[in-house]
């Protein structure tokens, strides 16, 4: 019951990482919250609570922020502070004309009032398989940021994922910023497509996050990344490895269903059939190579 | 839009500002959990299985369980001297039973429904174990710390399959109930061959529709208080002395309510009060399950001395409540060259779930609808509705018909294209004439002038022309690769206003109009608001009988303590059938007014049309002024108004022949709809629902009324699907995966209204509620299966099995 739970919060990120690495030696770690948009959901449906709760809101001189960093090549990218939330980012240009894929997905995240709380940050670490804002951001080479009293680490997001729900992150450890690389930012060929069970408050029943550049005709440093197709969110390997190299012309749908099975096994559960899923996603992947074509 | 209309002017048909509105826009209105309460709070244990014999109760730790007070089917006497006569609600008595009775049964049409299980379950998440404790959150988890024990039995999960000897539960076969109509050749077997053989065309089909869950905003909620005599005070048994109990909540018919807990408790009528707080929908959904949750609040505060509060919260109450009936419906129709339809035969097959409930009457109106609008010689229904293991099935909006027309409407396109006539040349075919006679013999005496209505809806959705682009539209999407495909489909369809046959008759209802001391005339009716707007109506509909200002009318809270039995808050009845009932007490006020002389120097004003047949809204005739203030002389004074029936409304039901309504609404609704094929989702562009119902009372209301059908109707043929459990529980408990359509999922819904003024409602009304619930499904399957080009027969057409009908072989349909 939530009058049970006990909650701080720290004002400094030294405050944070020092609580966090107390509790974690405790055995109780706290359990971060920023937007609340699945940690409330949870709590009305009876899952296990957490007893101790980190309220992340005190940070937001150091965590809100959405900066310029320097990238490798002494490029810029875009780093997204862990309380950056959707509609934060849907105010930034930038996104809207370098990124679409990341602003089409933030866009049908819930509603208004979702997008005004949800965070990416709580979006990557709640791990559902039918997330919209994970999809995105790994097709586009995020990086997660996690630090803690020890230091700083960062892992790749398409490594991020250990299981169905699970994550690499440390329970003294802090996801603090989400980075998306130089090479990501106007990458031609991004495409996105969610199918929910309605227009808007939907989750994913099937989706598509994809980036298909064409060099000399040929598709190359492709990203395919499917939702709500497998525990986790998931780049499809033998689905990239088949597609690159290849010229449009060369592609049937026929085998993109065959190098799609390779990747993913989706399941019936209760918003959707594994049937529907899978050709669904290879319609969706035919028509976004179609889309994308130059 | 101004708030009052000026002086003198009719608020019938105005756009007078709702009389519950402000409260509701502020969030001032108080629902049943919102008001102050100081007691108890109550939770439910519900059995984990579809059937079986309750083997043990057990109380797992955790709970300190002596601070709870805890009901099971023990607690009431299995047998008690009723106090009462048979009930006579929904139809006539059976023969008289003055013995003992059964005090824990749900009492409605049939006695077999339990308070709390005895000893057998026959639905998963059935009531078996009451708590009460002082802490809502600790009692909510004490429910999950009890564990029942339950040897499984054969459990009847789906309704079409035949039931195997041990899986039957009620009577020989496991019907609750049947009908059989029949009209012409219908009526004679060898006759009947005849028709089929000489017919051009005989086309079958079978189709299928899905429960639906309600879904109000307020979830059913009850604040229960029993007052024990000083002697049964003392102790824990079962009182011995006559007691009050007291029932406010969230509910549609206050005196539904009343009957049961009478039953209940074996108390005499004025022991019970039952009292509607504000209520966020209904829906039918609050039409019998009040009573449920009223009598455990009850229970749960005879024992605990203590007022209780029992509030379902989304989960339990989408998994323990009624549901829209599933129906499977085989049709076959003989037509000729030209598509006219010569006979038709149904077999209507409904899901009643665990227990009886209002099964008989929802089979009753599905049965009557399942002919449509159509002049057809020759008919055979056959309907009935059967038990399966589930939580019951009970009232939803349309009660029947919706699920019967949605197979018609399917069907006829589907004739229409073996015949090789467009959807709406089939129509005009068939749709019925004033002096033609519906399948139950009813000839329609209203002047319908259904073709001409049915080609306004099709101009206003630019349906011919459409048609004729979406078929090139398509065929260019086809060769080119396009996922696009488009197309428009239409339902013509009627609803029946009221309860079906003499069931008004039964009903006997009773309105009362009393003078306040402020002067104020006081409509004391027990029908209930419940988002659609009935006060305002009844406030409209007093004012101008009266020929006062709506500032002189106050409606007042439906309490049985202080309003008659004007029936329950359903069957499209509430404007049409107590609307009529509120202007016909006011005449009743006034005649004793005039009576007692005090209208005699009243200035007179200009004669104006009767109200209706039976009321002619004599009040009109004085000033406002002078018959105000002749009220303010007479407070106390009380005018009275008991239902008379249309003449003419003679109705069989052995043969179910006869008429079985005074009156019906008439409509033709249209979709358009463009279908993405990469995934199967439909998307509506445009839809047009046009009808009759006779004066419009309050356009504002009256297009909600349709609107909200509408939308509710589309949610039923493409998202919402009850998804259940091995143990025919509801899986998808909950509004994120029983997916309900948002704004953002329906266009601008356009109305249309034709307005002929029926004698027997208030200035011409008649009822509205259900019949935007009847036409959208088959309007948007039908178009669904134009874009598709392919037979679709069942609903929700989700995605997924739109997907999967259209990667079928040639020639199989679903
Ligand atoms: C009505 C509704 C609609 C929704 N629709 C969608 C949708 O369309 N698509 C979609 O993807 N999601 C949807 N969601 C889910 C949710 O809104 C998103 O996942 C959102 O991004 C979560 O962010 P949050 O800040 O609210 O996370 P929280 O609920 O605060 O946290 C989620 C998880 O992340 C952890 N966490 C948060 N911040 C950090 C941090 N900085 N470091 C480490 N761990 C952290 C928390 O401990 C928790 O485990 C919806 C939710 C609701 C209620």
């Amino acid at each position: 019951m939530l009058a049970d739970l006990e909650v701080v919060r720290p004002t400094t990120l030294a405050q944070a990482f020092g609580l966090l690495s107390l509790s974690a030696q405790d055995g109780e770690p706290l359990r971060p919250m920023a937007g609340c948009t699945d940690l409330m959901v949870d709590a009305h449906f009876g899952k296990p609570m957490p007893k101790r709760l980190m309220d992340l809101s005190g940070l937001g001189k150091d965590l809100k922020k959405i900066e310029w960093f320097p990238g490798d090549n002494a490029d810029v990218g875009l780093r997204l502070g862990a309380l950056c939330t959707y509609a934060q980012a849907l105010a930034e240009p930038i996104l809207h004309r370098d990124l679409s894929l990341l602003a089409q997905a933030s866009a049908v995240v819930g509603a208004t009032q979702i997008q005004a709380r949800g965070t990416f940050a709580g979006n990557v670490e709640n791990a559902s398989p039918a997330a919209d804002g994970v999809p995105a951001l790994m097709a586009l080479d995020a990086v997660i940021v996690l630090q803690s009293a020890a230091g700083q680490r960062r892992v790749a997001l398409d490594h991020y994922y250990s299981g169905y729900r699970q994550t690499v992150r440390r329970s003294d450890e802090l996801i603090v910023a989400i980075e998306i690389p130089s090479q990501s930012i106007g990458k031609p060929g991004q495409w996105w497509r969610k199918v929910g069970t309605r227009s808007y408050q939907a989750i994913t029943k099937v989706g598509l996050a994809a980036v298909l550049p064409r060099k000399d005709g040929q598709l190359s440093d492709v990203r395919v990344v499917a939702v709500a197709m497998a525990p986790s969110i998931l780049r499809c390997q033998h689905v990239e490895q088949f597609l690159t190299a290849r010229a449009q012309a060369q592609i049937s749908l026929d085998q993109l269903r065959a190098e799609i099975a390779k990747d993913l096994k989706p399941i019936d559960d209760i918003r959707s059939k594994a049937t529907y899923r899978a050709e669904v996603f290879a319609r969706l992947l035919e028509q976004a190579l179609r889309q994308t074509a130059p | 839009m101004s708030d009052k209309t000026a002086p003198g002017k009719p608020h019938v048909g105005s756009q007078m500002i709702r009389t519950d509105g402000r409260d509701k826009v502020l969030g001032l209105t108080q629902y049943v959990d919102d008001e102050a309460f100081s007691g108890w709070h109550g939770a439910t244990v519900r059995s984990p299985v579809a059937r079986g014999r309750i083997r043990s109760i057990r109380f797992l730790e955790g709970p300190d369980w002596r601070q709870f007070v805890i009901v099971d089917a023990r607690d009431i006497p299995r047998f008690a001297h009723s106090i009462h006569g048979a009930d006579a609600s929904h139809g006539p008595a059976e023969a008289g039973q003055t013995a003992d009775v059964d005090l824990n049964i749900v009492k409605m049409i049939v006695d077999d429904q339990p308070y709390l299980v005895r000893d057998e379950i026959r639905h998963k998440h059935e009531a078996v174990v009451l708590l009460a404790h002082p802490d809502r959150d600790l009692v909510r988890w004490a429910a999950t710390r009890v564990h029942i024990e339950v040897e499984p039995l054969p459990a009847v999960l789906d309704y079409r399959q035949q039931a195997s000897p041990a899986q039957i539960q009620h009577g020989k076969d496991n019907i609750f109930k049947a009908y059989s109509l029949r009209k012409g050749a219908g009526e004679q077997e060898d006759l009947w061959q005849k028709v089929l053989a000489d017919a051009t065309h005989v086309v079958s089909g079978v189709y299928e529709t899905g429960a639906q869950e309600q879904a109000y905003i307020e979830p059913q909620g009850i604040v229960a208080h029993v007052e024990l005599a000083p002697e049964d005070e003392a102790h824990g048994r079962w009182p011995q002395k006559p007691f009050h109990v007291h029932i406010r909540g969230s509910m549609q018919c206050p005196y539904y309510v009343h009957n049961a807990m009478k039953h209940l408790f074996n108390q005499p009528d004025d022991r019970i009060q039952i009292v509607q707080t504000a209520t966020g929908g209904g829906f039918g959904g609050k039409e019998d399950y009040p009573s449920i949750i009223a009598g455990h609040a009850a229970l749960l505060s005879w024992k605990a001395r203590q007022p209780v509060k029992m509030i379902y919260d989304r989960v339990e109450d989408m998994q323990s409540t009624t549901k829209r009936h599933p129906c499977q419906t085989r049709l076959t129709t003989a037509l000729d060259a030209q598509g006219r339809l010569l006979a038709l035969e149904a077999q209507v097959l409904m899901d009643g779930g665990a227990y009886v409930t209002l099964s008989p009457v929802v089979l009753s109106r599905g049965t009557i609808h399942a002919a449509g609008p159509y002049s057809i010689d020759h008919v055979r229904i056959d309907a009935k509705v059967v038990l399966s293991n589930t939580a019951p099935n009970g009232a939803f909006r349309g009660f029947g018909a919706p699920q019967t027309i949605f197979a018609m409407e399917r069907h006829l396109d589907r004739c229409a294209k073996q015949v090789g006539i467009s959807p709406a040349e089939i129509r005009r075919q068939n749709l019925i004439e004033p002096g033609q006679s519906l399948a139950t013999g009813q000839v329609i005496r209203e002047p319908v002038a259904l073709r001409q209505w049915m080609q306004q809806t099709m101009d206003a959705l630019n349906y011919e022309e459409k048609r004729a682009n979406y078929k090139a539209f398509n065929d260019q999407q086809l060769r080119t690769g396009g996922p696009l495909r488009r197309g428009v489909g239409l339902a013509t369809f009627m609803h029946g206003c009221g309860f079906t046959g003499s069931g008004e008759v039964w009903l006997d209802s009773i309105v009362k109009v009393r003078v306040a001391s402020d002067g104020v005339v006081e409509v004391c009716a027990a029908n209930t608001e419940m988002g659609q707007g009935a006060q305002t109506v009844f406030t409209a509909i007093a004012a101008d009988a009266l020929g006062l200002d709506t500032d002189q009318i106050r409606v007042i809270q439906p309490d049985t303590d202080q309003v008659p039995n004007s029936g329950p808050t359903v069957a499209s009845r509430t404007s049409m059938v107590v609307g009529h009932l509120v202007a016909k007490a006011c005449d009743d006020l006034v005649r004793q007014v005039e009576e007692k002389g005090l209208l005699t120097g009243a200035r007179l004003l200009p004669s104006q049309a009767p109200i209706s047949e039976q009321s002619d809204g004599r009040g009109r005739r004085y000033a406002a002024a002078d018959l105000q203030a002749a009220l303010r002389q007479l407070p106390g004074l009380q005018g009275w108004a008991r239902y008379q029936p249309p003449p003419g409304v003679i109705w069989d039901d052995q043969t179910y022949k006869g008429v079985a309504y005074g009156t019906y609404g008439w409509a033709c609704y249209a979709a358009d709809v463009q279908v993405d094929t990469t995934t199967m989702e439909v998307r509506l562009l445009d839809f047009v629902a046009g009808q009759e119902v006779g004066r419009v009372l309050h356009p504002l209301l009256a297009a909600g009324q349709i609107i909200g059908g509408v939308v509710q109707g589309i949610g039923w043929a493409l998202w919402e699907d009850v998804v259940l459990d091995a143990q025919g529980g509801m899986a998808n408990a909950n509004l994120t995966t029983y997916v309900l359509p948002t704004m953002a999922d329906v266009p601008e819904i356009r109305t249309l209204f034709q307005e002929q003024p029926y004698g027997y409602g208030p200035f011409g009304a008649k009822g509205i509620g259900e019949l935007p619930m009847d036409g959208p499904a088959p309007a948007v399957i039908n178009a669904v299966a134009m874009a598709l080009d392919c037979d679709i027969c069942s609903i929700p057409a989700t995605p997924e099995r739109l997907l999967e009908l259209s990667m079928r072989p040639e020639g199989t349909s679903a």
